[in-house]
Protein backbone atom coordinates (compact mmCIF):
# COMPACT_ATOMS: atom_id res chain seq x y z
CA UNK A 1 0.00 0.00 0.00
CA UNK A 2 2.10 3.12 -1.47
CA UNK A 3 0.31 5.57 1.24
CA UNK A 4 1.81 3.64 4.13
CA UNK A 5 5.28 4.76 3.46
CA UNK A 6 3.89 8.24 4.06
CA UNK A 7 2.40 7.25 6.90
CA UNK A 8 4.31 4.63 9.05
CA UNK A 9 7.10 7.54 9.09
CA UNK A 10 4.34 10.16 10.99
CA UNK A 11 3.23 7.56 13.78
CA UNK A 12 6.75 6.82 14.38
CA UNK A 13 7.94 10.51 14.73
CA UNK A 14 4.83 10.77 17.09
CA UNK A 15 2.60 12.42 14.64
CA UNK A 16 -0.44 10.30 15.16
CA UNK A 17 -3.08 12.42 14.43
CA UNK A 18 -1.66 14.13 11.21
CA UNK A 19 -0.76 10.23 10.28
CA UNK A 20 -4.64 9.55 11.07
CA UNK A 21 -5.75 12.23 8.49
CA UNK A 22 -3.82 11.11 5.85
CA UNK A 23 -4.65 7.27 6.93
CA UNK A 24 -8.42 7.98 6.59
CA UNK A 25 -8.76 9.24 2.95
CA UNK A 26 -6.27 6.07 1.87
CA UNK A 27 -8.30 3.17 3.66
CA UNK A 28 -11.91 4.23 3.81
CA UNK A 29 -12.85 2.67 0.51
CA UNK A 30 -10.96 -0.79 1.85
CA UNK A 31 -12.31 -1.02 5.04
CA UNK A 32 -16.14 -0.05 3.47
CA UNK A 33 -15.94 -2.85 1.28
CA UNK A 34 -13.84 -5.19 3.77
CA UNK A 35 -17.13 -4.27 5.90
CA UNK A 36 -19.36 -4.68 3.49
CA UNK A 37 -18.10 -8.45 2.21
CA UNK A 38 -18.44 -9.42 5.38
CA UNK A 39 -21.49 -7.62 7.20
CA UNK A 40 -23.88 -7.97 3.84
CA UNK A 41 -25.03 -4.34 4.16
CA UNK A 42 -24.41 -0.61 3.90
CA UNK A 43 -25.39 1.17 6.69
CA UNK A 44 -23.68 -2.03 9.15
CA UNK A 45 -21.44 -1.69 7.22
CA UNK A 46 -20.89 2.41 7.39
CA UNK A 47 -21.42 2.51 10.80
CA UNK A 48 -18.82 -0.17 11.58
CA UNK A 49 -16.21 1.56 9.46
CA UNK A 50 -16.72 4.42 11.62
CA UNK A 51 -16.48 2.37 14.73
CA UNK A 52 -13.07 1.24 12.92
CA UNK A 53 -11.58 4.80 12.44
CA UNK A 54 -12.66 5.45 15.87
CA UNK A 55 -10.46 2.72 16.96
CA UNK A 56 -7.34 3.14 14.98
CA UNK A 57 -7.05 6.63 16.28
CA UNK A 58 -7.45 5.01 19.45
CA UNK A 59 -4.78 2.43 19.07
CA UNK A 60 -2.35 4.40 16.08
CA UNK A 61 0.14 5.97 18.82
CA UNK A 62 0.55 2.00 19.70
CA UNK A 63 1.22 0.61 16.76
CA UNK A 64 4.44 -0.35 16.93
CA UNK A 65 5.60 -1.40 13.30
CA UNK A 66 6.02 -5.51 13.59
CA UNK A 67 3.02 -6.02 10.82
CA UNK A 68 2.77 -3.70 7.59
CA UNK A 69 0.17 -1.08 8.96
CA UNK A 70 -2.37 -2.32 5.87
CA UNK A 71 -1.99 -6.09 7.42
CA UNK A 72 -2.85 -4.55 11.09
CA UNK A 73 -5.98 -2.21 9.62
CA UNK A 74 -7.56 -5.07 7.95
CA UNK A 75 -7.63 -7.23 10.62
CA UNK A 76 -8.81 -4.84 13.09
CA UNK A 77 -11.46 -4.37 10.48
CA UNK A 78 -12.23 -8.33 10.00
CA UNK A 79 -12.56 -8.93 13.73
CA UNK A 80 -14.88 -5.85 14.65
CA UNK A 81 -16.64 -6.98 11.36
CA UNK A 82 -17.29 -10.73 12.31
CA UNK A 83 -18.16 -9.79 15.85
CA UNK A 84 -20.91 -7.27 14.59
CA UNK A 85 -22.04 -9.98 12.40
CA UNK A 86 -22.03 -12.58 15.69
CA UNK A 87 -24.10 -10.35 17.58
CA UNK A 88 -26.68 -9.50 15.44
CA UNK A 89 -27.10 -12.97 14.84
CA UNK A 90 -27.35 -13.07 18.47
CA UNK A 91 -30.00 -10.18 18.75
CA UNK A 92 -31.51 -9.81 15.97
CA UNK A 93 -35.32 -11.27 15.71
CA UNK A 94 -37.99 -11.29 13.61
CA UNK A 95 -39.72 -8.46 15.45
CA UNK A 96 -36.64 -5.94 15.45
CA UNK A 97 -37.26 -3.08 13.16
CA UNK A 98 -33.29 -3.84 12.07
CA UNK A 99 -34.40 -6.87 10.08
CA UNK A 100 -36.70 -4.69 7.55
CA UNK A 101 -33.88 -1.99 7.70
CA UNK A 102 -31.72 -4.28 6.43
CA UNK A 103 -33.97 -5.93 4.06
CA UNK A 104 -34.82 -2.60 2.54
CA UNK A 105 -31.55 -1.46 2.30
CA UNK A 106 -30.37 -4.96 0.85
CA UNK A 107 -33.39 -4.02 -1.76
CA UNK A 108 -32.10 -1.19 -2.39
CA UNK A 109 -28.81 -1.65 -2.92
CA UNK A 110 -28.27 -1.65 -6.95
CA UNK A 111 -28.70 1.47 -7.97
CA UNK A 112 -29.84 1.40 -11.39
CA UNK A 113 -31.77 -1.03 -13.40
CA UNK A 114 -32.99 -4.86 -13.54
CA UNK A 115 -29.57 -5.65 -15.32
CA UNK A 116 -27.89 -4.48 -12.42
CA UNK A 117 -29.65 -5.38 -9.80
CA UNK A 118 -30.00 -9.07 -11.03
CA UNK A 119 -26.45 -9.15 -11.09
CA UNK A 120 -26.35 -7.85 -7.66
CA UNK A 121 -29.05 -11.00 -6.26
CA UNK A 122 -26.31 -12.98 -8.31
CA UNK A 123 -23.08 -11.76 -6.60
CA UNK A 124 -25.20 -12.11 -3.18
CA UNK A 125 -26.25 -15.74 -3.42
CA UNK A 126 -22.47 -16.92 -4.12
CA UNK A 127 -20.85 -18.58 -1.40
CA UNK A 128 -19.37 -16.09 1.46
CA UNK A 129 -15.70 -16.60 0.59
CA UNK A 130 -16.39 -16.09 -3.54
CA UNK A 131 -18.35 -12.97 -2.66
CA UNK A 132 -16.02 -11.32 -0.19
CA UNK A 133 -13.17 -12.29 -2.67
CA UNK A 134 -15.44 -10.21 -5.55
CA UNK A 135 -16.32 -7.61 -3.77
CA UNK A 136 -13.28 -6.76 -2.72
CA UNK A 137 -11.57 -7.47 -6.14
CA UNK A 138 -14.25 -5.34 -8.01
CA UNK A 139 -14.53 -2.69 -5.77
CA UNK A 140 -11.16 -0.88 -6.91
CA UNK A 141 -9.61 -3.37 -9.55
CA UNK A 142 -7.25 -4.33 -6.34
CA UNK A 143 -5.05 -7.25 -7.55
CA UNK A 144 -5.23 -10.51 -5.81
CA UNK A 145 -2.25 -10.42 -3.87
CA UNK A 146 -3.74 -7.43 -2.27
CA UNK A 147 -7.68 -8.69 -1.58
CA UNK A 148 -5.54 -12.03 -0.18
CA UNK A 149 -4.33 -9.46 2.69
CA UNK A 150 -7.77 -8.15 3.16
CA UNK A 151 -9.38 -11.14 3.63
CA UNK A 152 -6.15 -12.58 5.21
CA UNK A 153 -5.98 -16.01 2.69
CA UNK A 154 -3.36 -17.47 0.84
CA UNK A 155 -3.39 -16.05 -2.78
CA UNK A 156 -4.17 -19.36 -4.29
CA UNK A 157 -6.89 -19.78 -2.49
CA UNK A 158 -8.24 -16.14 -3.59
CA UNK A 159 -7.45 -16.94 -7.15
CA UNK A 160 -9.67 -20.25 -6.80
CA UNK A 161 -12.65 -18.14 -5.37
CA UNK A 162 -12.54 -15.68 -7.48
CA UNK A 163 -12.22 -18.01 -10.40
CA UNK A 164 -15.36 -20.45 -9.42
CA UNK A 165 -17.24 -16.88 -8.80
CA UNK A 166 -17.33 -15.95 -12.10
CA UNK A 167 -17.82 -19.37 -13.36
CA UNK A 168 -20.97 -19.10 -11.85
CA UNK A 169 -21.68 -15.40 -12.45
CA UNK A 170 -21.20 -15.72 -16.46
CA UNK A 171 -23.04 -19.55 -16.35
CA UNK A 172 -26.02 -17.50 -14.48
CA UNK A 173 -25.70 -14.60 -17.18
CA UNK A 174 -25.48 -16.87 -19.76
CA UNK A 175 -28.76 -18.66 -18.82
CA UNK A 176 -30.21 -15.82 -18.23
CA UNK A 177 -29.32 -14.08 -21.38
CA UNK A 178 -30.95 -17.41 -22.95
CA UNK A 179 -34.18 -17.14 -21.45
CA UNK A 180 -34.63 -13.61 -22.34
CA UNK A 181 -33.24 -14.43 -25.68
CA UNK B 1 -19.85 -13.84 -28.28
CA UNK B 2 -16.71 -15.93 -27.08
CA UNK B 3 -16.26 -16.90 -23.60
CA UNK B 4 -13.73 -14.26 -22.90
CA UNK B 5 -15.75 -12.22 -24.47
CA UNK B 6 -18.38 -12.63 -22.34
CA UNK B 7 -16.14 -12.79 -18.96
CA UNK B 8 -14.32 -9.48 -19.80
CA UNK B 9 -18.37 -8.27 -20.46
CA UNK B 10 -19.19 -9.55 -16.89
CA UNK B 11 -16.13 -8.34 -15.57
CA UNK B 12 -17.29 -4.63 -16.64
CA UNK B 13 -20.40 -5.10 -15.47
CA UNK B 14 -19.22 -6.27 -11.81
CA UNK B 15 -16.59 -3.25 -11.84
CA UNK B 16 -19.40 -0.77 -12.88
CA UNK B 17 -22.01 -2.09 -9.99
CA UNK B 18 -19.25 -3.03 -7.20
CA UNK B 19 -17.22 0.10 -7.86
CA UNK B 20 -19.55 2.49 -6.58
CA UNK B 21 -19.67 0.72 -2.76
CA UNK B 22 -18.32 3.63 -1.02
CA UNK B 23 -19.60 5.27 2.13
CA UNK B 24 -21.78 8.49 2.27
CA UNK B 25 -20.77 11.85 1.30
CA UNK B 26 -19.39 13.71 4.72
CA UNK B 27 -18.28 10.12 5.82
CA UNK B 28 -14.86 11.81 7.01
CA UNK B 29 -16.19 14.35 9.00
CA UNK B 30 -18.64 12.34 10.60
CA UNK B 31 -15.53 10.24 12.15
CA UNK B 32 -13.75 13.12 12.53
CA UNK B 33 -16.57 14.64 14.70
CA UNK B 34 -17.22 11.53 16.85
CA UNK B 35 -12.99 11.62 17.37
CA UNK B 36 -13.55 14.89 18.62
CA UNK B 37 -16.47 13.76 20.72
CA UNK B 38 -14.65 11.11 22.32
CA UNK B 39 -11.24 13.15 22.58
CA UNK B 40 -13.53 15.56 24.72
CA UNK B 41 -15.31 12.64 26.75
CA UNK B 42 -11.57 11.79 27.69
CA UNK B 43 -11.81 15.03 30.03
CA UNK B 44 -15.06 14.91 31.03
CA UNK B 45 -16.19 14.11 34.70
CA UNK B 46 -16.01 10.98 36.10
CA UNK B 47 -19.50 11.63 37.87
CA UNK B 48 -21.03 11.88 34.77
CA UNK B 49 -19.61 8.96 32.98
CA UNK B 50 -20.49 6.68 35.72
CA UNK B 51 -24.03 7.92 35.54
CA UNK B 52 -24.14 7.58 32.08
CA UNK B 53 -23.25 4.01 32.31
CA UNK B 54 -25.22 3.42 34.96
CA UNK B 55 -28.28 4.42 32.32
CA UNK B 56 -27.19 2.54 29.74
CA UNK B 57 -27.37 -0.32 31.91
CA UNK B 58 -30.62 0.34 32.93
CA UNK B 59 -31.76 1.15 29.58
CA UNK B 60 -30.07 -2.73 28.47
CA UNK B 61 -31.64 -4.42 31.39
CA UNK B 62 -35.18 -2.62 30.72
CA UNK B 63 -34.85 -4.04 26.92
CA UNK B 64 -34.06 -7.72 28.46
CA UNK B 65 -37.08 -7.97 30.87
CA UNK B 66 -38.99 -6.43 27.90
CA UNK B 67 -37.48 -9.23 25.63
CA UNK B 68 -37.94 -11.79 28.25
CA UNK B 69 -41.86 -10.78 28.83
CA UNK B 70 -42.68 -11.15 25.22
CA UNK B 71 -40.91 -14.76 25.09
CA UNK B 72 -42.61 -15.84 28.17
CA UNK B 73 -46.16 -14.79 26.25
CA UNK B 74 -45.65 -16.25 23.36
CA UNK B 75 -44.33 -19.41 24.56
CA UNK B 76 -47.43 -19.25 26.86
CA UNK B 77 -49.75 -18.72 23.99
CA UNK B 78 -48.51 -21.62 22.04
CA UNK B 79 -48.84 -24.00 25.23
CA UNK B 80 -52.57 -22.44 25.91
CA UNK B 81 -53.22 -23.43 21.84
CA UNK B 82 -52.04 -26.97 22.25
CA UNK B 83 -53.67 -27.50 25.35
CA UNK B 84 -57.09 -26.10 23.47
CA UNK B 85 -56.11 -28.38 20.73
CA UNK B 86 -56.10 -31.44 23.05
CA UNK B 87 -58.99 -30.84 24.85
CA UNK B 88 -60.57 -30.08 21.57
CA UNK B 89 -59.49 -33.22 19.93
CA UNK B 90 -60.24 -35.36 23.59
CA UNK B 91 -62.69 -37.96 22.58
CA UNK B 92 -60.85 -38.56 19.09
CA UNK B 93 -57.44 -39.38 21.39
CA UNK B 94 -59.13 -41.19 24.11
CA UNK B 95 -60.47 -43.12 21.11
CA UNK B 96 -56.94 -44.14 19.32
CA UNK B 97 -55.37 -44.59 22.61
CA UNK B 98 -57.73 -47.14 23.56
CA UNK B 99 -58.22 -48.58 20.25
CA UNK B 100 -53.73 -48.63 20.05
CA UNK B 101 -53.55 -49.48 23.47
CA UNK B 102 -51.11 -46.57 23.89
CA UNK B 103 -49.68 -47.33 26.62
CA UNK B 104 -47.82 -50.47 25.53
CA UNK B 105 -46.82 -47.79 22.47
CA UNK B 106 -45.72 -45.51 24.37
CA UNK B 107 -43.19 -45.43 27.38
CA UNK B 108 -44.37 -42.70 29.56
CA UNK B 109 -40.45 -42.35 30.57
CA UNK B 110 -39.51 -41.67 26.99
CA UNK B 111 -42.59 -39.59 26.46
CA UNK B 112 -41.69 -37.55 29.75
CA UNK B 113 -37.78 -37.04 28.41
CA UNK B 114 -38.96 -36.11 24.47
CA UNK B 115 -41.18 -33.57 26.48
CA UNK B 116 -38.36 -32.03 28.72
CA UNK B 117 -36.26 -31.64 25.42
CA UNK B 118 -38.36 -30.20 23.71
CA UNK B 119 -39.55 -27.32 26.62
CA UNK B 120 -35.61 -27.33 26.58
CA UNK B 121 -35.47 -25.96 23.40
CA UNK B 122 -38.68 -23.63 23.47
CA UNK B 123 -36.72 -21.88 26.75
CA UNK B 124 -33.12 -22.10 25.56
CA UNK B 125 -33.35 -18.49 24.27
CA UNK B 126 -34.54 -16.76 27.26
CA UNK B 127 -31.92 -19.39 29.72
CA UNK B 128 -29.45 -17.59 27.45
CA UNK B 129 -30.06 -14.07 28.80
CA UNK B 130 -29.36 -15.39 32.35
CA UNK B 131 -26.43 -13.51 34.27
CA UNK B 132 -23.74 -16.30 34.37
CA UNK B 133 -25.23 -18.13 31.13
CA UNK B 134 -24.95 -15.62 28.96
CA UNK B 135 -21.62 -16.79 26.71
CA UNK B 136 -23.06 -20.11 26.45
Amino acid sequence: MPADDAIVPLIQAGRAEEAFERLMPAYRRRVIGLAYSILRDRAAAEDLAQEVFVKLWQALPRYDGRARLSTWIYAITRNAAISALRSRRRSVSMSDPAVFEEVESREAAPESGDEAAALWRQVETLPERQRQAVILYYQDERTVEEVAEMLGMPVNTVKTHLHRARASLAAAFGKAGREVA
Amino acid sequence: MSDDGKLAALDARLRGLIGRLDARPGFEERVMARVAALAAHAGADPADLRAQFERRRELARRRLARDAWTHGFTIAGIGIAAAALVWRFAPEIRRWALATDADAVIDPLRLGGYCAVVLLLVLWPILRRLPGLRNL
